[in-house]
């Protein structure tokens, strides 16, 4: 939970949720990142530090650079527990149309009292 | 502020009903949480439940395999028979994991009821600002990055 939360808190910045999609098109080094963005290399420099500590991107070394790219499993964190919380609606929801729909003279006890 | 999950169903009971079997505590209980792969439902235990705005609620769930599973929150707006909104999380370990909000809506649809369910957004400050549909944008594109590079380690 503690590594989902990294991983939310990483995403909530709008610039590095477009570092991330435009790393979904293929690595890229620091270099490339701050022409693509118009940001200076310390700015790109501090998000690359957040993704990579939130396990979203890992970053390789090359003879002097060190290009970044998406960590799939960082990402599986995410999706799971967004797949979890879908399961656990549906599955309630089924639940309580059930419920709601069956014999409602059993369902004394609602009344206006609120 | 975007939603995340938007589910919606049909239910020949009226809204009122529909909102009753929602909020009493001794109903809630009958229904809330899923059922296992098996068909088996899972548990709830009401274990605070105050249907006022600001007032907390806590549920926990032992699935078939004797799993719990711990959720709280807070009511944040009560409106019989419309809608109500609380504030949900996970409880994990001891610890919160991050807050979402949840907005359940009671519409007449005929006879009974459209429900719609949606969960929005972050609400704690540290995810305050993730929009969840950037998120998915995120995912979408990620999972093509990820089947990618699956592709190339095998």
């Amino acid at each position: 939970m503690i590594k989902l939360t990294a991983s939310l808190s990483a995403l909530a910045d709008p610039t590095r949720r477009e570092i991330i999609a435009h790393l979904a098109n293929g690595e890229a080094t620091v270099s490339q990142l701050v022409d693509q963005f118009d940001l200076t290399q310390p700015t790109i420099s501090s998000h690359l530090k957040v993704l990579e500590g939130a396990g979203l991107i890992v970053r390789t070394r090359v003879a002097q650079t060190r290009p970044c790219r998406l960590n799939p499993d960082g990402l599986k964190t995410i999706a799971d527990w967004l797949k979890d919380y879908e399961r656990f609606w549906q599955g309630t929801l089924d639940h309580f149309v059930e419920r709601a729909e069956r014999k409602p003279s059993n369902r004394k006890g609602e009344t206006n009292d609120r | 502020m975007t939603a995340d999950l938007r589910i919606e169903r049909h239910i020949d009971q009226t809204p009122e009903s529909c909102f009753d079997l929602w909020t009493h505590p001794d109903q809630v209980a009958q229904w809330w949480g899923p059922k296992d792969y098996a068909g088996q439902p899972f548990k709830a235990r009401v274990e605070a439940w105050s249907l006022t705005a600001g007032e907390a609620w806590a549920i926990s769930m032992t699935a078939p395999d004797g799993t719990v599973f711990s959720q709280s929150g807070t009511f944040l707006e009560v409106e019989r028979p419309r809608m109500i909104r609380l504030s949900f999380a996970w409880l994990e370990n001891g610890q919160r994991g991050p807050e979402t909000e949840i907005r359940v809506a009671f519409n007449p649809d005929g006879n009974g009821t459209r429900l719609v369910f949606e969960q929005l957004g972050f609400a704690d400050t540290a995810t305050r600002d993730v929009h969840i549909q950037g998120w998915q944008e995120c995912l979408d594109r990620f999972a093509r990055a990820g089947l990618d590079l699956m592709q190339v380690r095998q």
